[in-house]
């Protein structure tokens, strides 16, 4: 954390006219073995894209990866932004569970004697695919799902790496299928069975006077599915005649739902699984056992009943065709999934736009998520959009525009931990299954615009956040790594190659951080900052044009519409 | 340590409503005493115990046939009568104790210095049963549901969202009672929160552990001369400027705070290292320096969060509650070291009472529960509200033990905003439906709880 000081006293030495010229910078300058930066060509050739061909890809990079990089830029730049979201659609998944396993035996620990992995693994394993994953649009997807479908490190899933990862699995699995097949995967995920307790969940029992959990069939309707209002295709509610909003379910109905999810337990590895054993096996879908399930007819949403004699998985299986197919699930997931990958405000017709793709993919199948995400990703109200990004993106992006990697002959140790501490943000690190903010937020001053972002923008975060920023662009050490690994650091020197062509430097900081639109304001105090830094080493003005633009609200914002 | 008046005054006159200040800071106040003797200055701090408390294990009957319901109805969930720390008194000719874990709130209760508010919830106007099954009173939005009720209970305007809360609209009511720093009379240890968004007043976020950040190399003058320049694009959007000034308001403010806070008391007393405990801290060094942000009535607010209990009720609460009640213990005897004992009232709030009925491994989500009250000003050593008769008829019982409210949260809030001084006249727009309440059941009753 000391390192940048030292580095920030250099532009004080500038600020009081202190000339600078000599290594005014103690952190060891220069691009250590950065992984994976492709430079650009240098001449220009028939083919060459164009400025618009840049500006486009640089809009869908910022929107459909965890981070626009060089690279991908050139490549999206090439092909166009429509044929690179086919080639994303058709990247295979790079899961995360193997990397956790790759730790694991790297460090000697044997996961089929019951041995549990240190939990900081799921986050190793969880930033090699931020930074480094070819699948970035399935990455950012399953993190956006990640947000909806809620799971967070506490208790078990906080010490073992393979809950959390494995469920980080099972949405990369579904994050291009269908929702119907997320939605139970998700249910019979034991990590949402220990998240929202209904592993382990047992049928009434009159004598002990128990009836089932009612947690998983709430969360279940509320977040994960239907909301709690009927909606109309474009997310507007539906009004009864005295004009209220009409409830979506009531309390009897979540004590039909409860009875639904009875009877599950986690699986084994090496024995019998046994309803009520408390040893989480999170690889493996938890299990059914008849026995604890809840027996008789049940009554499912719109007057759809269950009959009696249904094993319990044929419950379960029943219950999500009867939520998936609720008119409110395409405006109400669709929505979210906007706000997630586009913008905060969108409009009714955006909505009924998703809700219509959601509803028919065109083929007549409902549900299929590649189709959603890309009708999301090919809006045009792109143009229109406003969203405050997400500190933990920010991190990431910064990260990936600046080639971060580890140094050379060592291994990603990246934890998140300053992030999580500076900024309040972490995957699955909410603190509830009703994540970071509400999808509802509207900060104060914004004119009643919403802004799920800004509930976790506060002066404390706000700061946090540009030290974050300090750090990662300042820091010789960056991140907070675990002991035995080395620390990343950054590759600086294609920026520093471009620093004195002021327009290629300022247009390449725009397609990797402003999506292409930066706007004269800034460009014009960016290019006052580099005149009077002008005797500066070109590292250090790289490094001051970074921290600015980083920390602007324009770079803070995507979109300058809303 | 300067105010940074330049950035302040800058931007004063267009952030003014977005910040939540009434008119441009007037800085001949900052750093001296506030308009208002330091005898007149009135605090709550609102304890949200995020996730819906099992506040029915938390006070608990212990008089013979009242435990024999409670234990019946609670099975596996029923804490045992021998631990319960008896409380003093009767309510209802029943008596209680409370969890094994509140030693503290126990000593409190008993020196008269802390009560419990039972079976109280949000209700939008006055509820029996027979009308909530004929559907014909108004009730507040999702029952039941954590996001819903979380909100109920910070904004007490439980059937409709208007974006303010209870503590913000409290301190509107009271407009000149800051005349320093007005975003400081709404002070967070947990970031954003519904309970002190106010029309008129803003709230200031601070880290409970970190305290308040300064912004790394804004003290080279290029980096700030720069950085500062970003935030005032005449043509940014909404969002960038509501993003804008969130950052500038970090910076003018944070200048003010760390120039203040130079000057807290070093207290003695000690604090325990869970994070609740020093969000306790923080806020009592921040009450020692009222006088030098220039605030004479303040909302402070914190969550401690976990409480979700669907499992393992009595292992979960075993393990928090513990800190729950020291937090709270250290922080009155910090006041009673700062000689404000009288001038702080605490209180917990949290999303819903549970289900008495267990699931077998904990218990629900349900409506009524019990609210904690500490402070010198509480009339304590007695218990205020209706306890509900744990048994399986009881018609307030409105499924598994969950109790329609004997009193309304408007009750708890009236007698608060009494005591923090809001005028007879302003009640209404601090609690809309408090009118409704007003000479009914489920508003009576905790009149003179707090008084001084």
């Amino acid at each position: 954390m000391k390192q940048w000081v030292v580095s920030l006293m250099f532009l004080m030495l500038v600020g009081c006219g202190g000339g600078g010229g000599g290594s005014g910078s103690s952190a060891p300058s220069g691009p250590t073995a950065g992984s994976g930066s492709g430079s650009a060509p240098t001449s220009p050739t028939p083919s060459e894209p164009s400025a618009e061909d840049y500006k486009a890809a640089a809009v869908m990079l910022d929107l459909a990866t965890f981070g626009v990089t060089d690279e991908s830029l050139e490549a999206a730049a090439k092909i166009g932004p429509y044929a690179w979201l086919d080639e994303q659609f058709d990247t295979p998944p790079s899961y995360h569970l193997p990397i956790v396993y790759r730790y694991g035996s790297e460090y000697g620990y044997d996961i089929s004697n019951g041995t549990i992995f240190p939990g900081l693994y799921r986050r190793f394993a969880f930033f090699e695919r931020a930074f480094t994953a070819p699948d970035q649009l399935r990455q950012l997807t399953a993190y956006a799902l990640s947000q909806i479908l809620v799971v967070s490190d506490s208790g078990a899933l906080g010490v073992n790496p393979v809950g959390l990862s494995s469920y980080y699995d099972t949405l990369l699995e579904h994050s291009f299928g269908n929702y119907r097949d997320l939605l139970l995967a998700v249910t019979l995920h034991p990590s949402m069975g220990f998240f929202l307790s209904h592993v382990n969940n047992a049928k009434t029992d009159t004598t002990a006077n128990t009836f089932p959990d009612e947690n998983y069939a709430r969360e279940v309707m509320q977040l994960f599915s239907i909301g709690l209002y009927e909606l109309n295709p474009d997310g507007s509610q539906k009004r009864d005649v005295q004009g209220n909003p009409i409830a979506t379910y009531d309390n009897e109905d979540i004590q039909a739902f409860a009875k639904i999810f009875t009877g599950l337990a986690y699986d084994s590895t090496n024995r019998e699984p046994e309803f009520g054993r408390n040893q989480a096996v999170f690889q493996l879908p938890m299990v059914m056992f008849d026995e604890y399930h809840e027996p008789g007819e049940k009554h499912l949403l719109k007057g759809q009943i269950v009959s009696d004699g249904q094993t319990g998985l044929e419950d379960i299986d029943d219950a999500i065709d009867n939520l998936f197919n609720h008119p409110n699930v395409g405006p109400f997931v669709g929505r979210q999934l906007i706000q997630r990958l586009v913008t905060s405000n969108p409009s009714p017709e955006y909505i009924a736009r998703i809700s219509a793709v959601f509803a028919d993919n065109g083929e007549g199948v409902r549900g299929d998520m590649k189709a959603v995400v890309r009708a999301i990703l090919t809006d045009e109200e792109i143009a229109d959009a406003g969203r405050v990004r997400e500190p933990f993106r920010r991190y990431l992006a910064a990260g990936r525009a600046l080639n971060i990697g580890p140094v050379e002959g060592y291994k990603y140790g990246v934890t998140g931990y300053i992030v999580q501490n500076l900024t309040g943000q972490m995957v699955l690190t909410a603190p509830s299954v009703f994540n970071f903010y509400s999808p509802f937020y509207r900060p104060q001053g914004g004119m009643g615009l919403i802004s799920p972002e800004m509930q976790i923008t506060t002066e404390d975060t706000a700061i946090g956040v540009t030290n974050l920023m300090a750090n990662l662009v300042y820091g010789d050490t960056p991140m907070a790594t675990h002991p035995e690994l080395s620390p990343v650091a950054l590759n600086l020197e294609p920026l520093v190659d471009l620093v004195d062509n002021e327009d290629a430097f300022f247009d390449q900081l725009d397609r990797l951080f402003f999506a292409g639109n930066m706007s004269d304001f800034t460009r014009a105090i960016l290019s006052e900052a580099m005149a009077e830094m002008s005797s500066s080493p070109s590292e250090e003005k790289v490094k001051l044009s970074l921290y600015l633009s980083l920390t602007s609200p324009e770079q803070a914002v995507f979109g300058g519409v809303q | 340590m300067m105010i940074n008046r330049r950035s302040l005054l800058r931007r004063g006159a267009q952030s003014a409503v977005s910040l939540g200040m009434s008119s441009v800071v007037p800085f001949s106040l900052l750093g001296s005493a506030g308009a208002r003797a330091s005898d007149d200055y009135r605090a709550v701090v609102c304890v949200l115990l995020a996730g819906g408390a099992d506040s029915y294990n938390i006070l608990v009957p212990r008089s013979e046939q009242a435990y024999a319901q409670y234990q019946a109805r609670r099975s596996d969930l029923a804490l045992s009568r021998n631990d319960l720390l008896p409380l003093e008194g009767a309510l209802d000719g029943v008596s209680f104790g409370l969890h094994p874990a509140m030693s503290s709130l126990q000593q409190r209760f008993n020196a008269g210095q802390a009560t419990l508010v039972t079976n109280i919830g949000p209700l939008v106007e006055p509820t029996t049963r027979a009308a909530l099954e004929a559907g014909n009173v108004r009730l507040p939005l999702g029952l039941f549901s954590h996001s819903d009720q979380i909100l109920s209970w910070q904004t007490a305007t439980p059937a409709n969202r208007a974006g303010t809360g209870f503590g913000g609209r409290m301190l509107d009511a009271m407009p000149g009672a800051n005349v320093g720093l007005a975003l400081a009379g709404n002070i967070s240890l947990s970031g954003n929160n519904s309970f002190q968004a106010g029309a008129a007043t803003g709230s200031y976020a601070l880290s409970a552990a970190d305290g308040v950040r300064r912004i790394a190399g804004y003290d080279s003058d290029v980096f700030r001369r720069y950085f500062d320049r970003f935030l005032e694009d005449p043509n940014a959007s909404t969002l960038r400027r509501v993003y804008g000034n969130k950052v500038q308001s970090a910076i003018d403010t944070g200048d003010v705070f760390n120039s203040a806070l130079e000057g807290a008391t070093a207290l003695s007393t000690p604090f325990s290292d869970h994070y609740f405990s020093a969000a306790m801290k923080r806020i009592a060094e921040l009450i020692s320096v009222r006088e030098s942000l220039g605030v004479t009535r303040q909302t402070f607010f914190v969550t401690y969060g976990g409480w979700d209990h669907h499992e393992d009720t009595l292992g979960q609460q075993a393990d928090m509650l513990p800190a729950l009640d020291s937090g709270l213990g250290q922080f009155q005897v910090a006041l009673d070291e700062l000689g404000l004992s009288q001038s702080v009232t605490t209180f917990t709030i949290s999303d819903f009472g549970r289900t008495l009925t267990s699931n077998g491994k904990g218990s629900d989500h349900g409506w009524g529960g019990n609210a904690m009250i500490m402070g010198g000003a509480v009339q304590g050593g007695q218990l205020y509200g209706h306890f509900p008769e744990q048994v399986e008829d009881n018609p307030l019982d409105v499924g598994r033990g969950r109790f329609l409210p004997s009193t309304a949260t408007d009750a708890m809030y009236a007698e608060v905003s009494r005591w923090m001084g809001v005028a007879p006249e302003s009640m209404g727009s601090v609690l809309p439906n408090w009118a409704n309440f007003e000479g009914s059941t489920q508003g009576a009753g905790l009149m003179g709880m707090l008084t001084g």
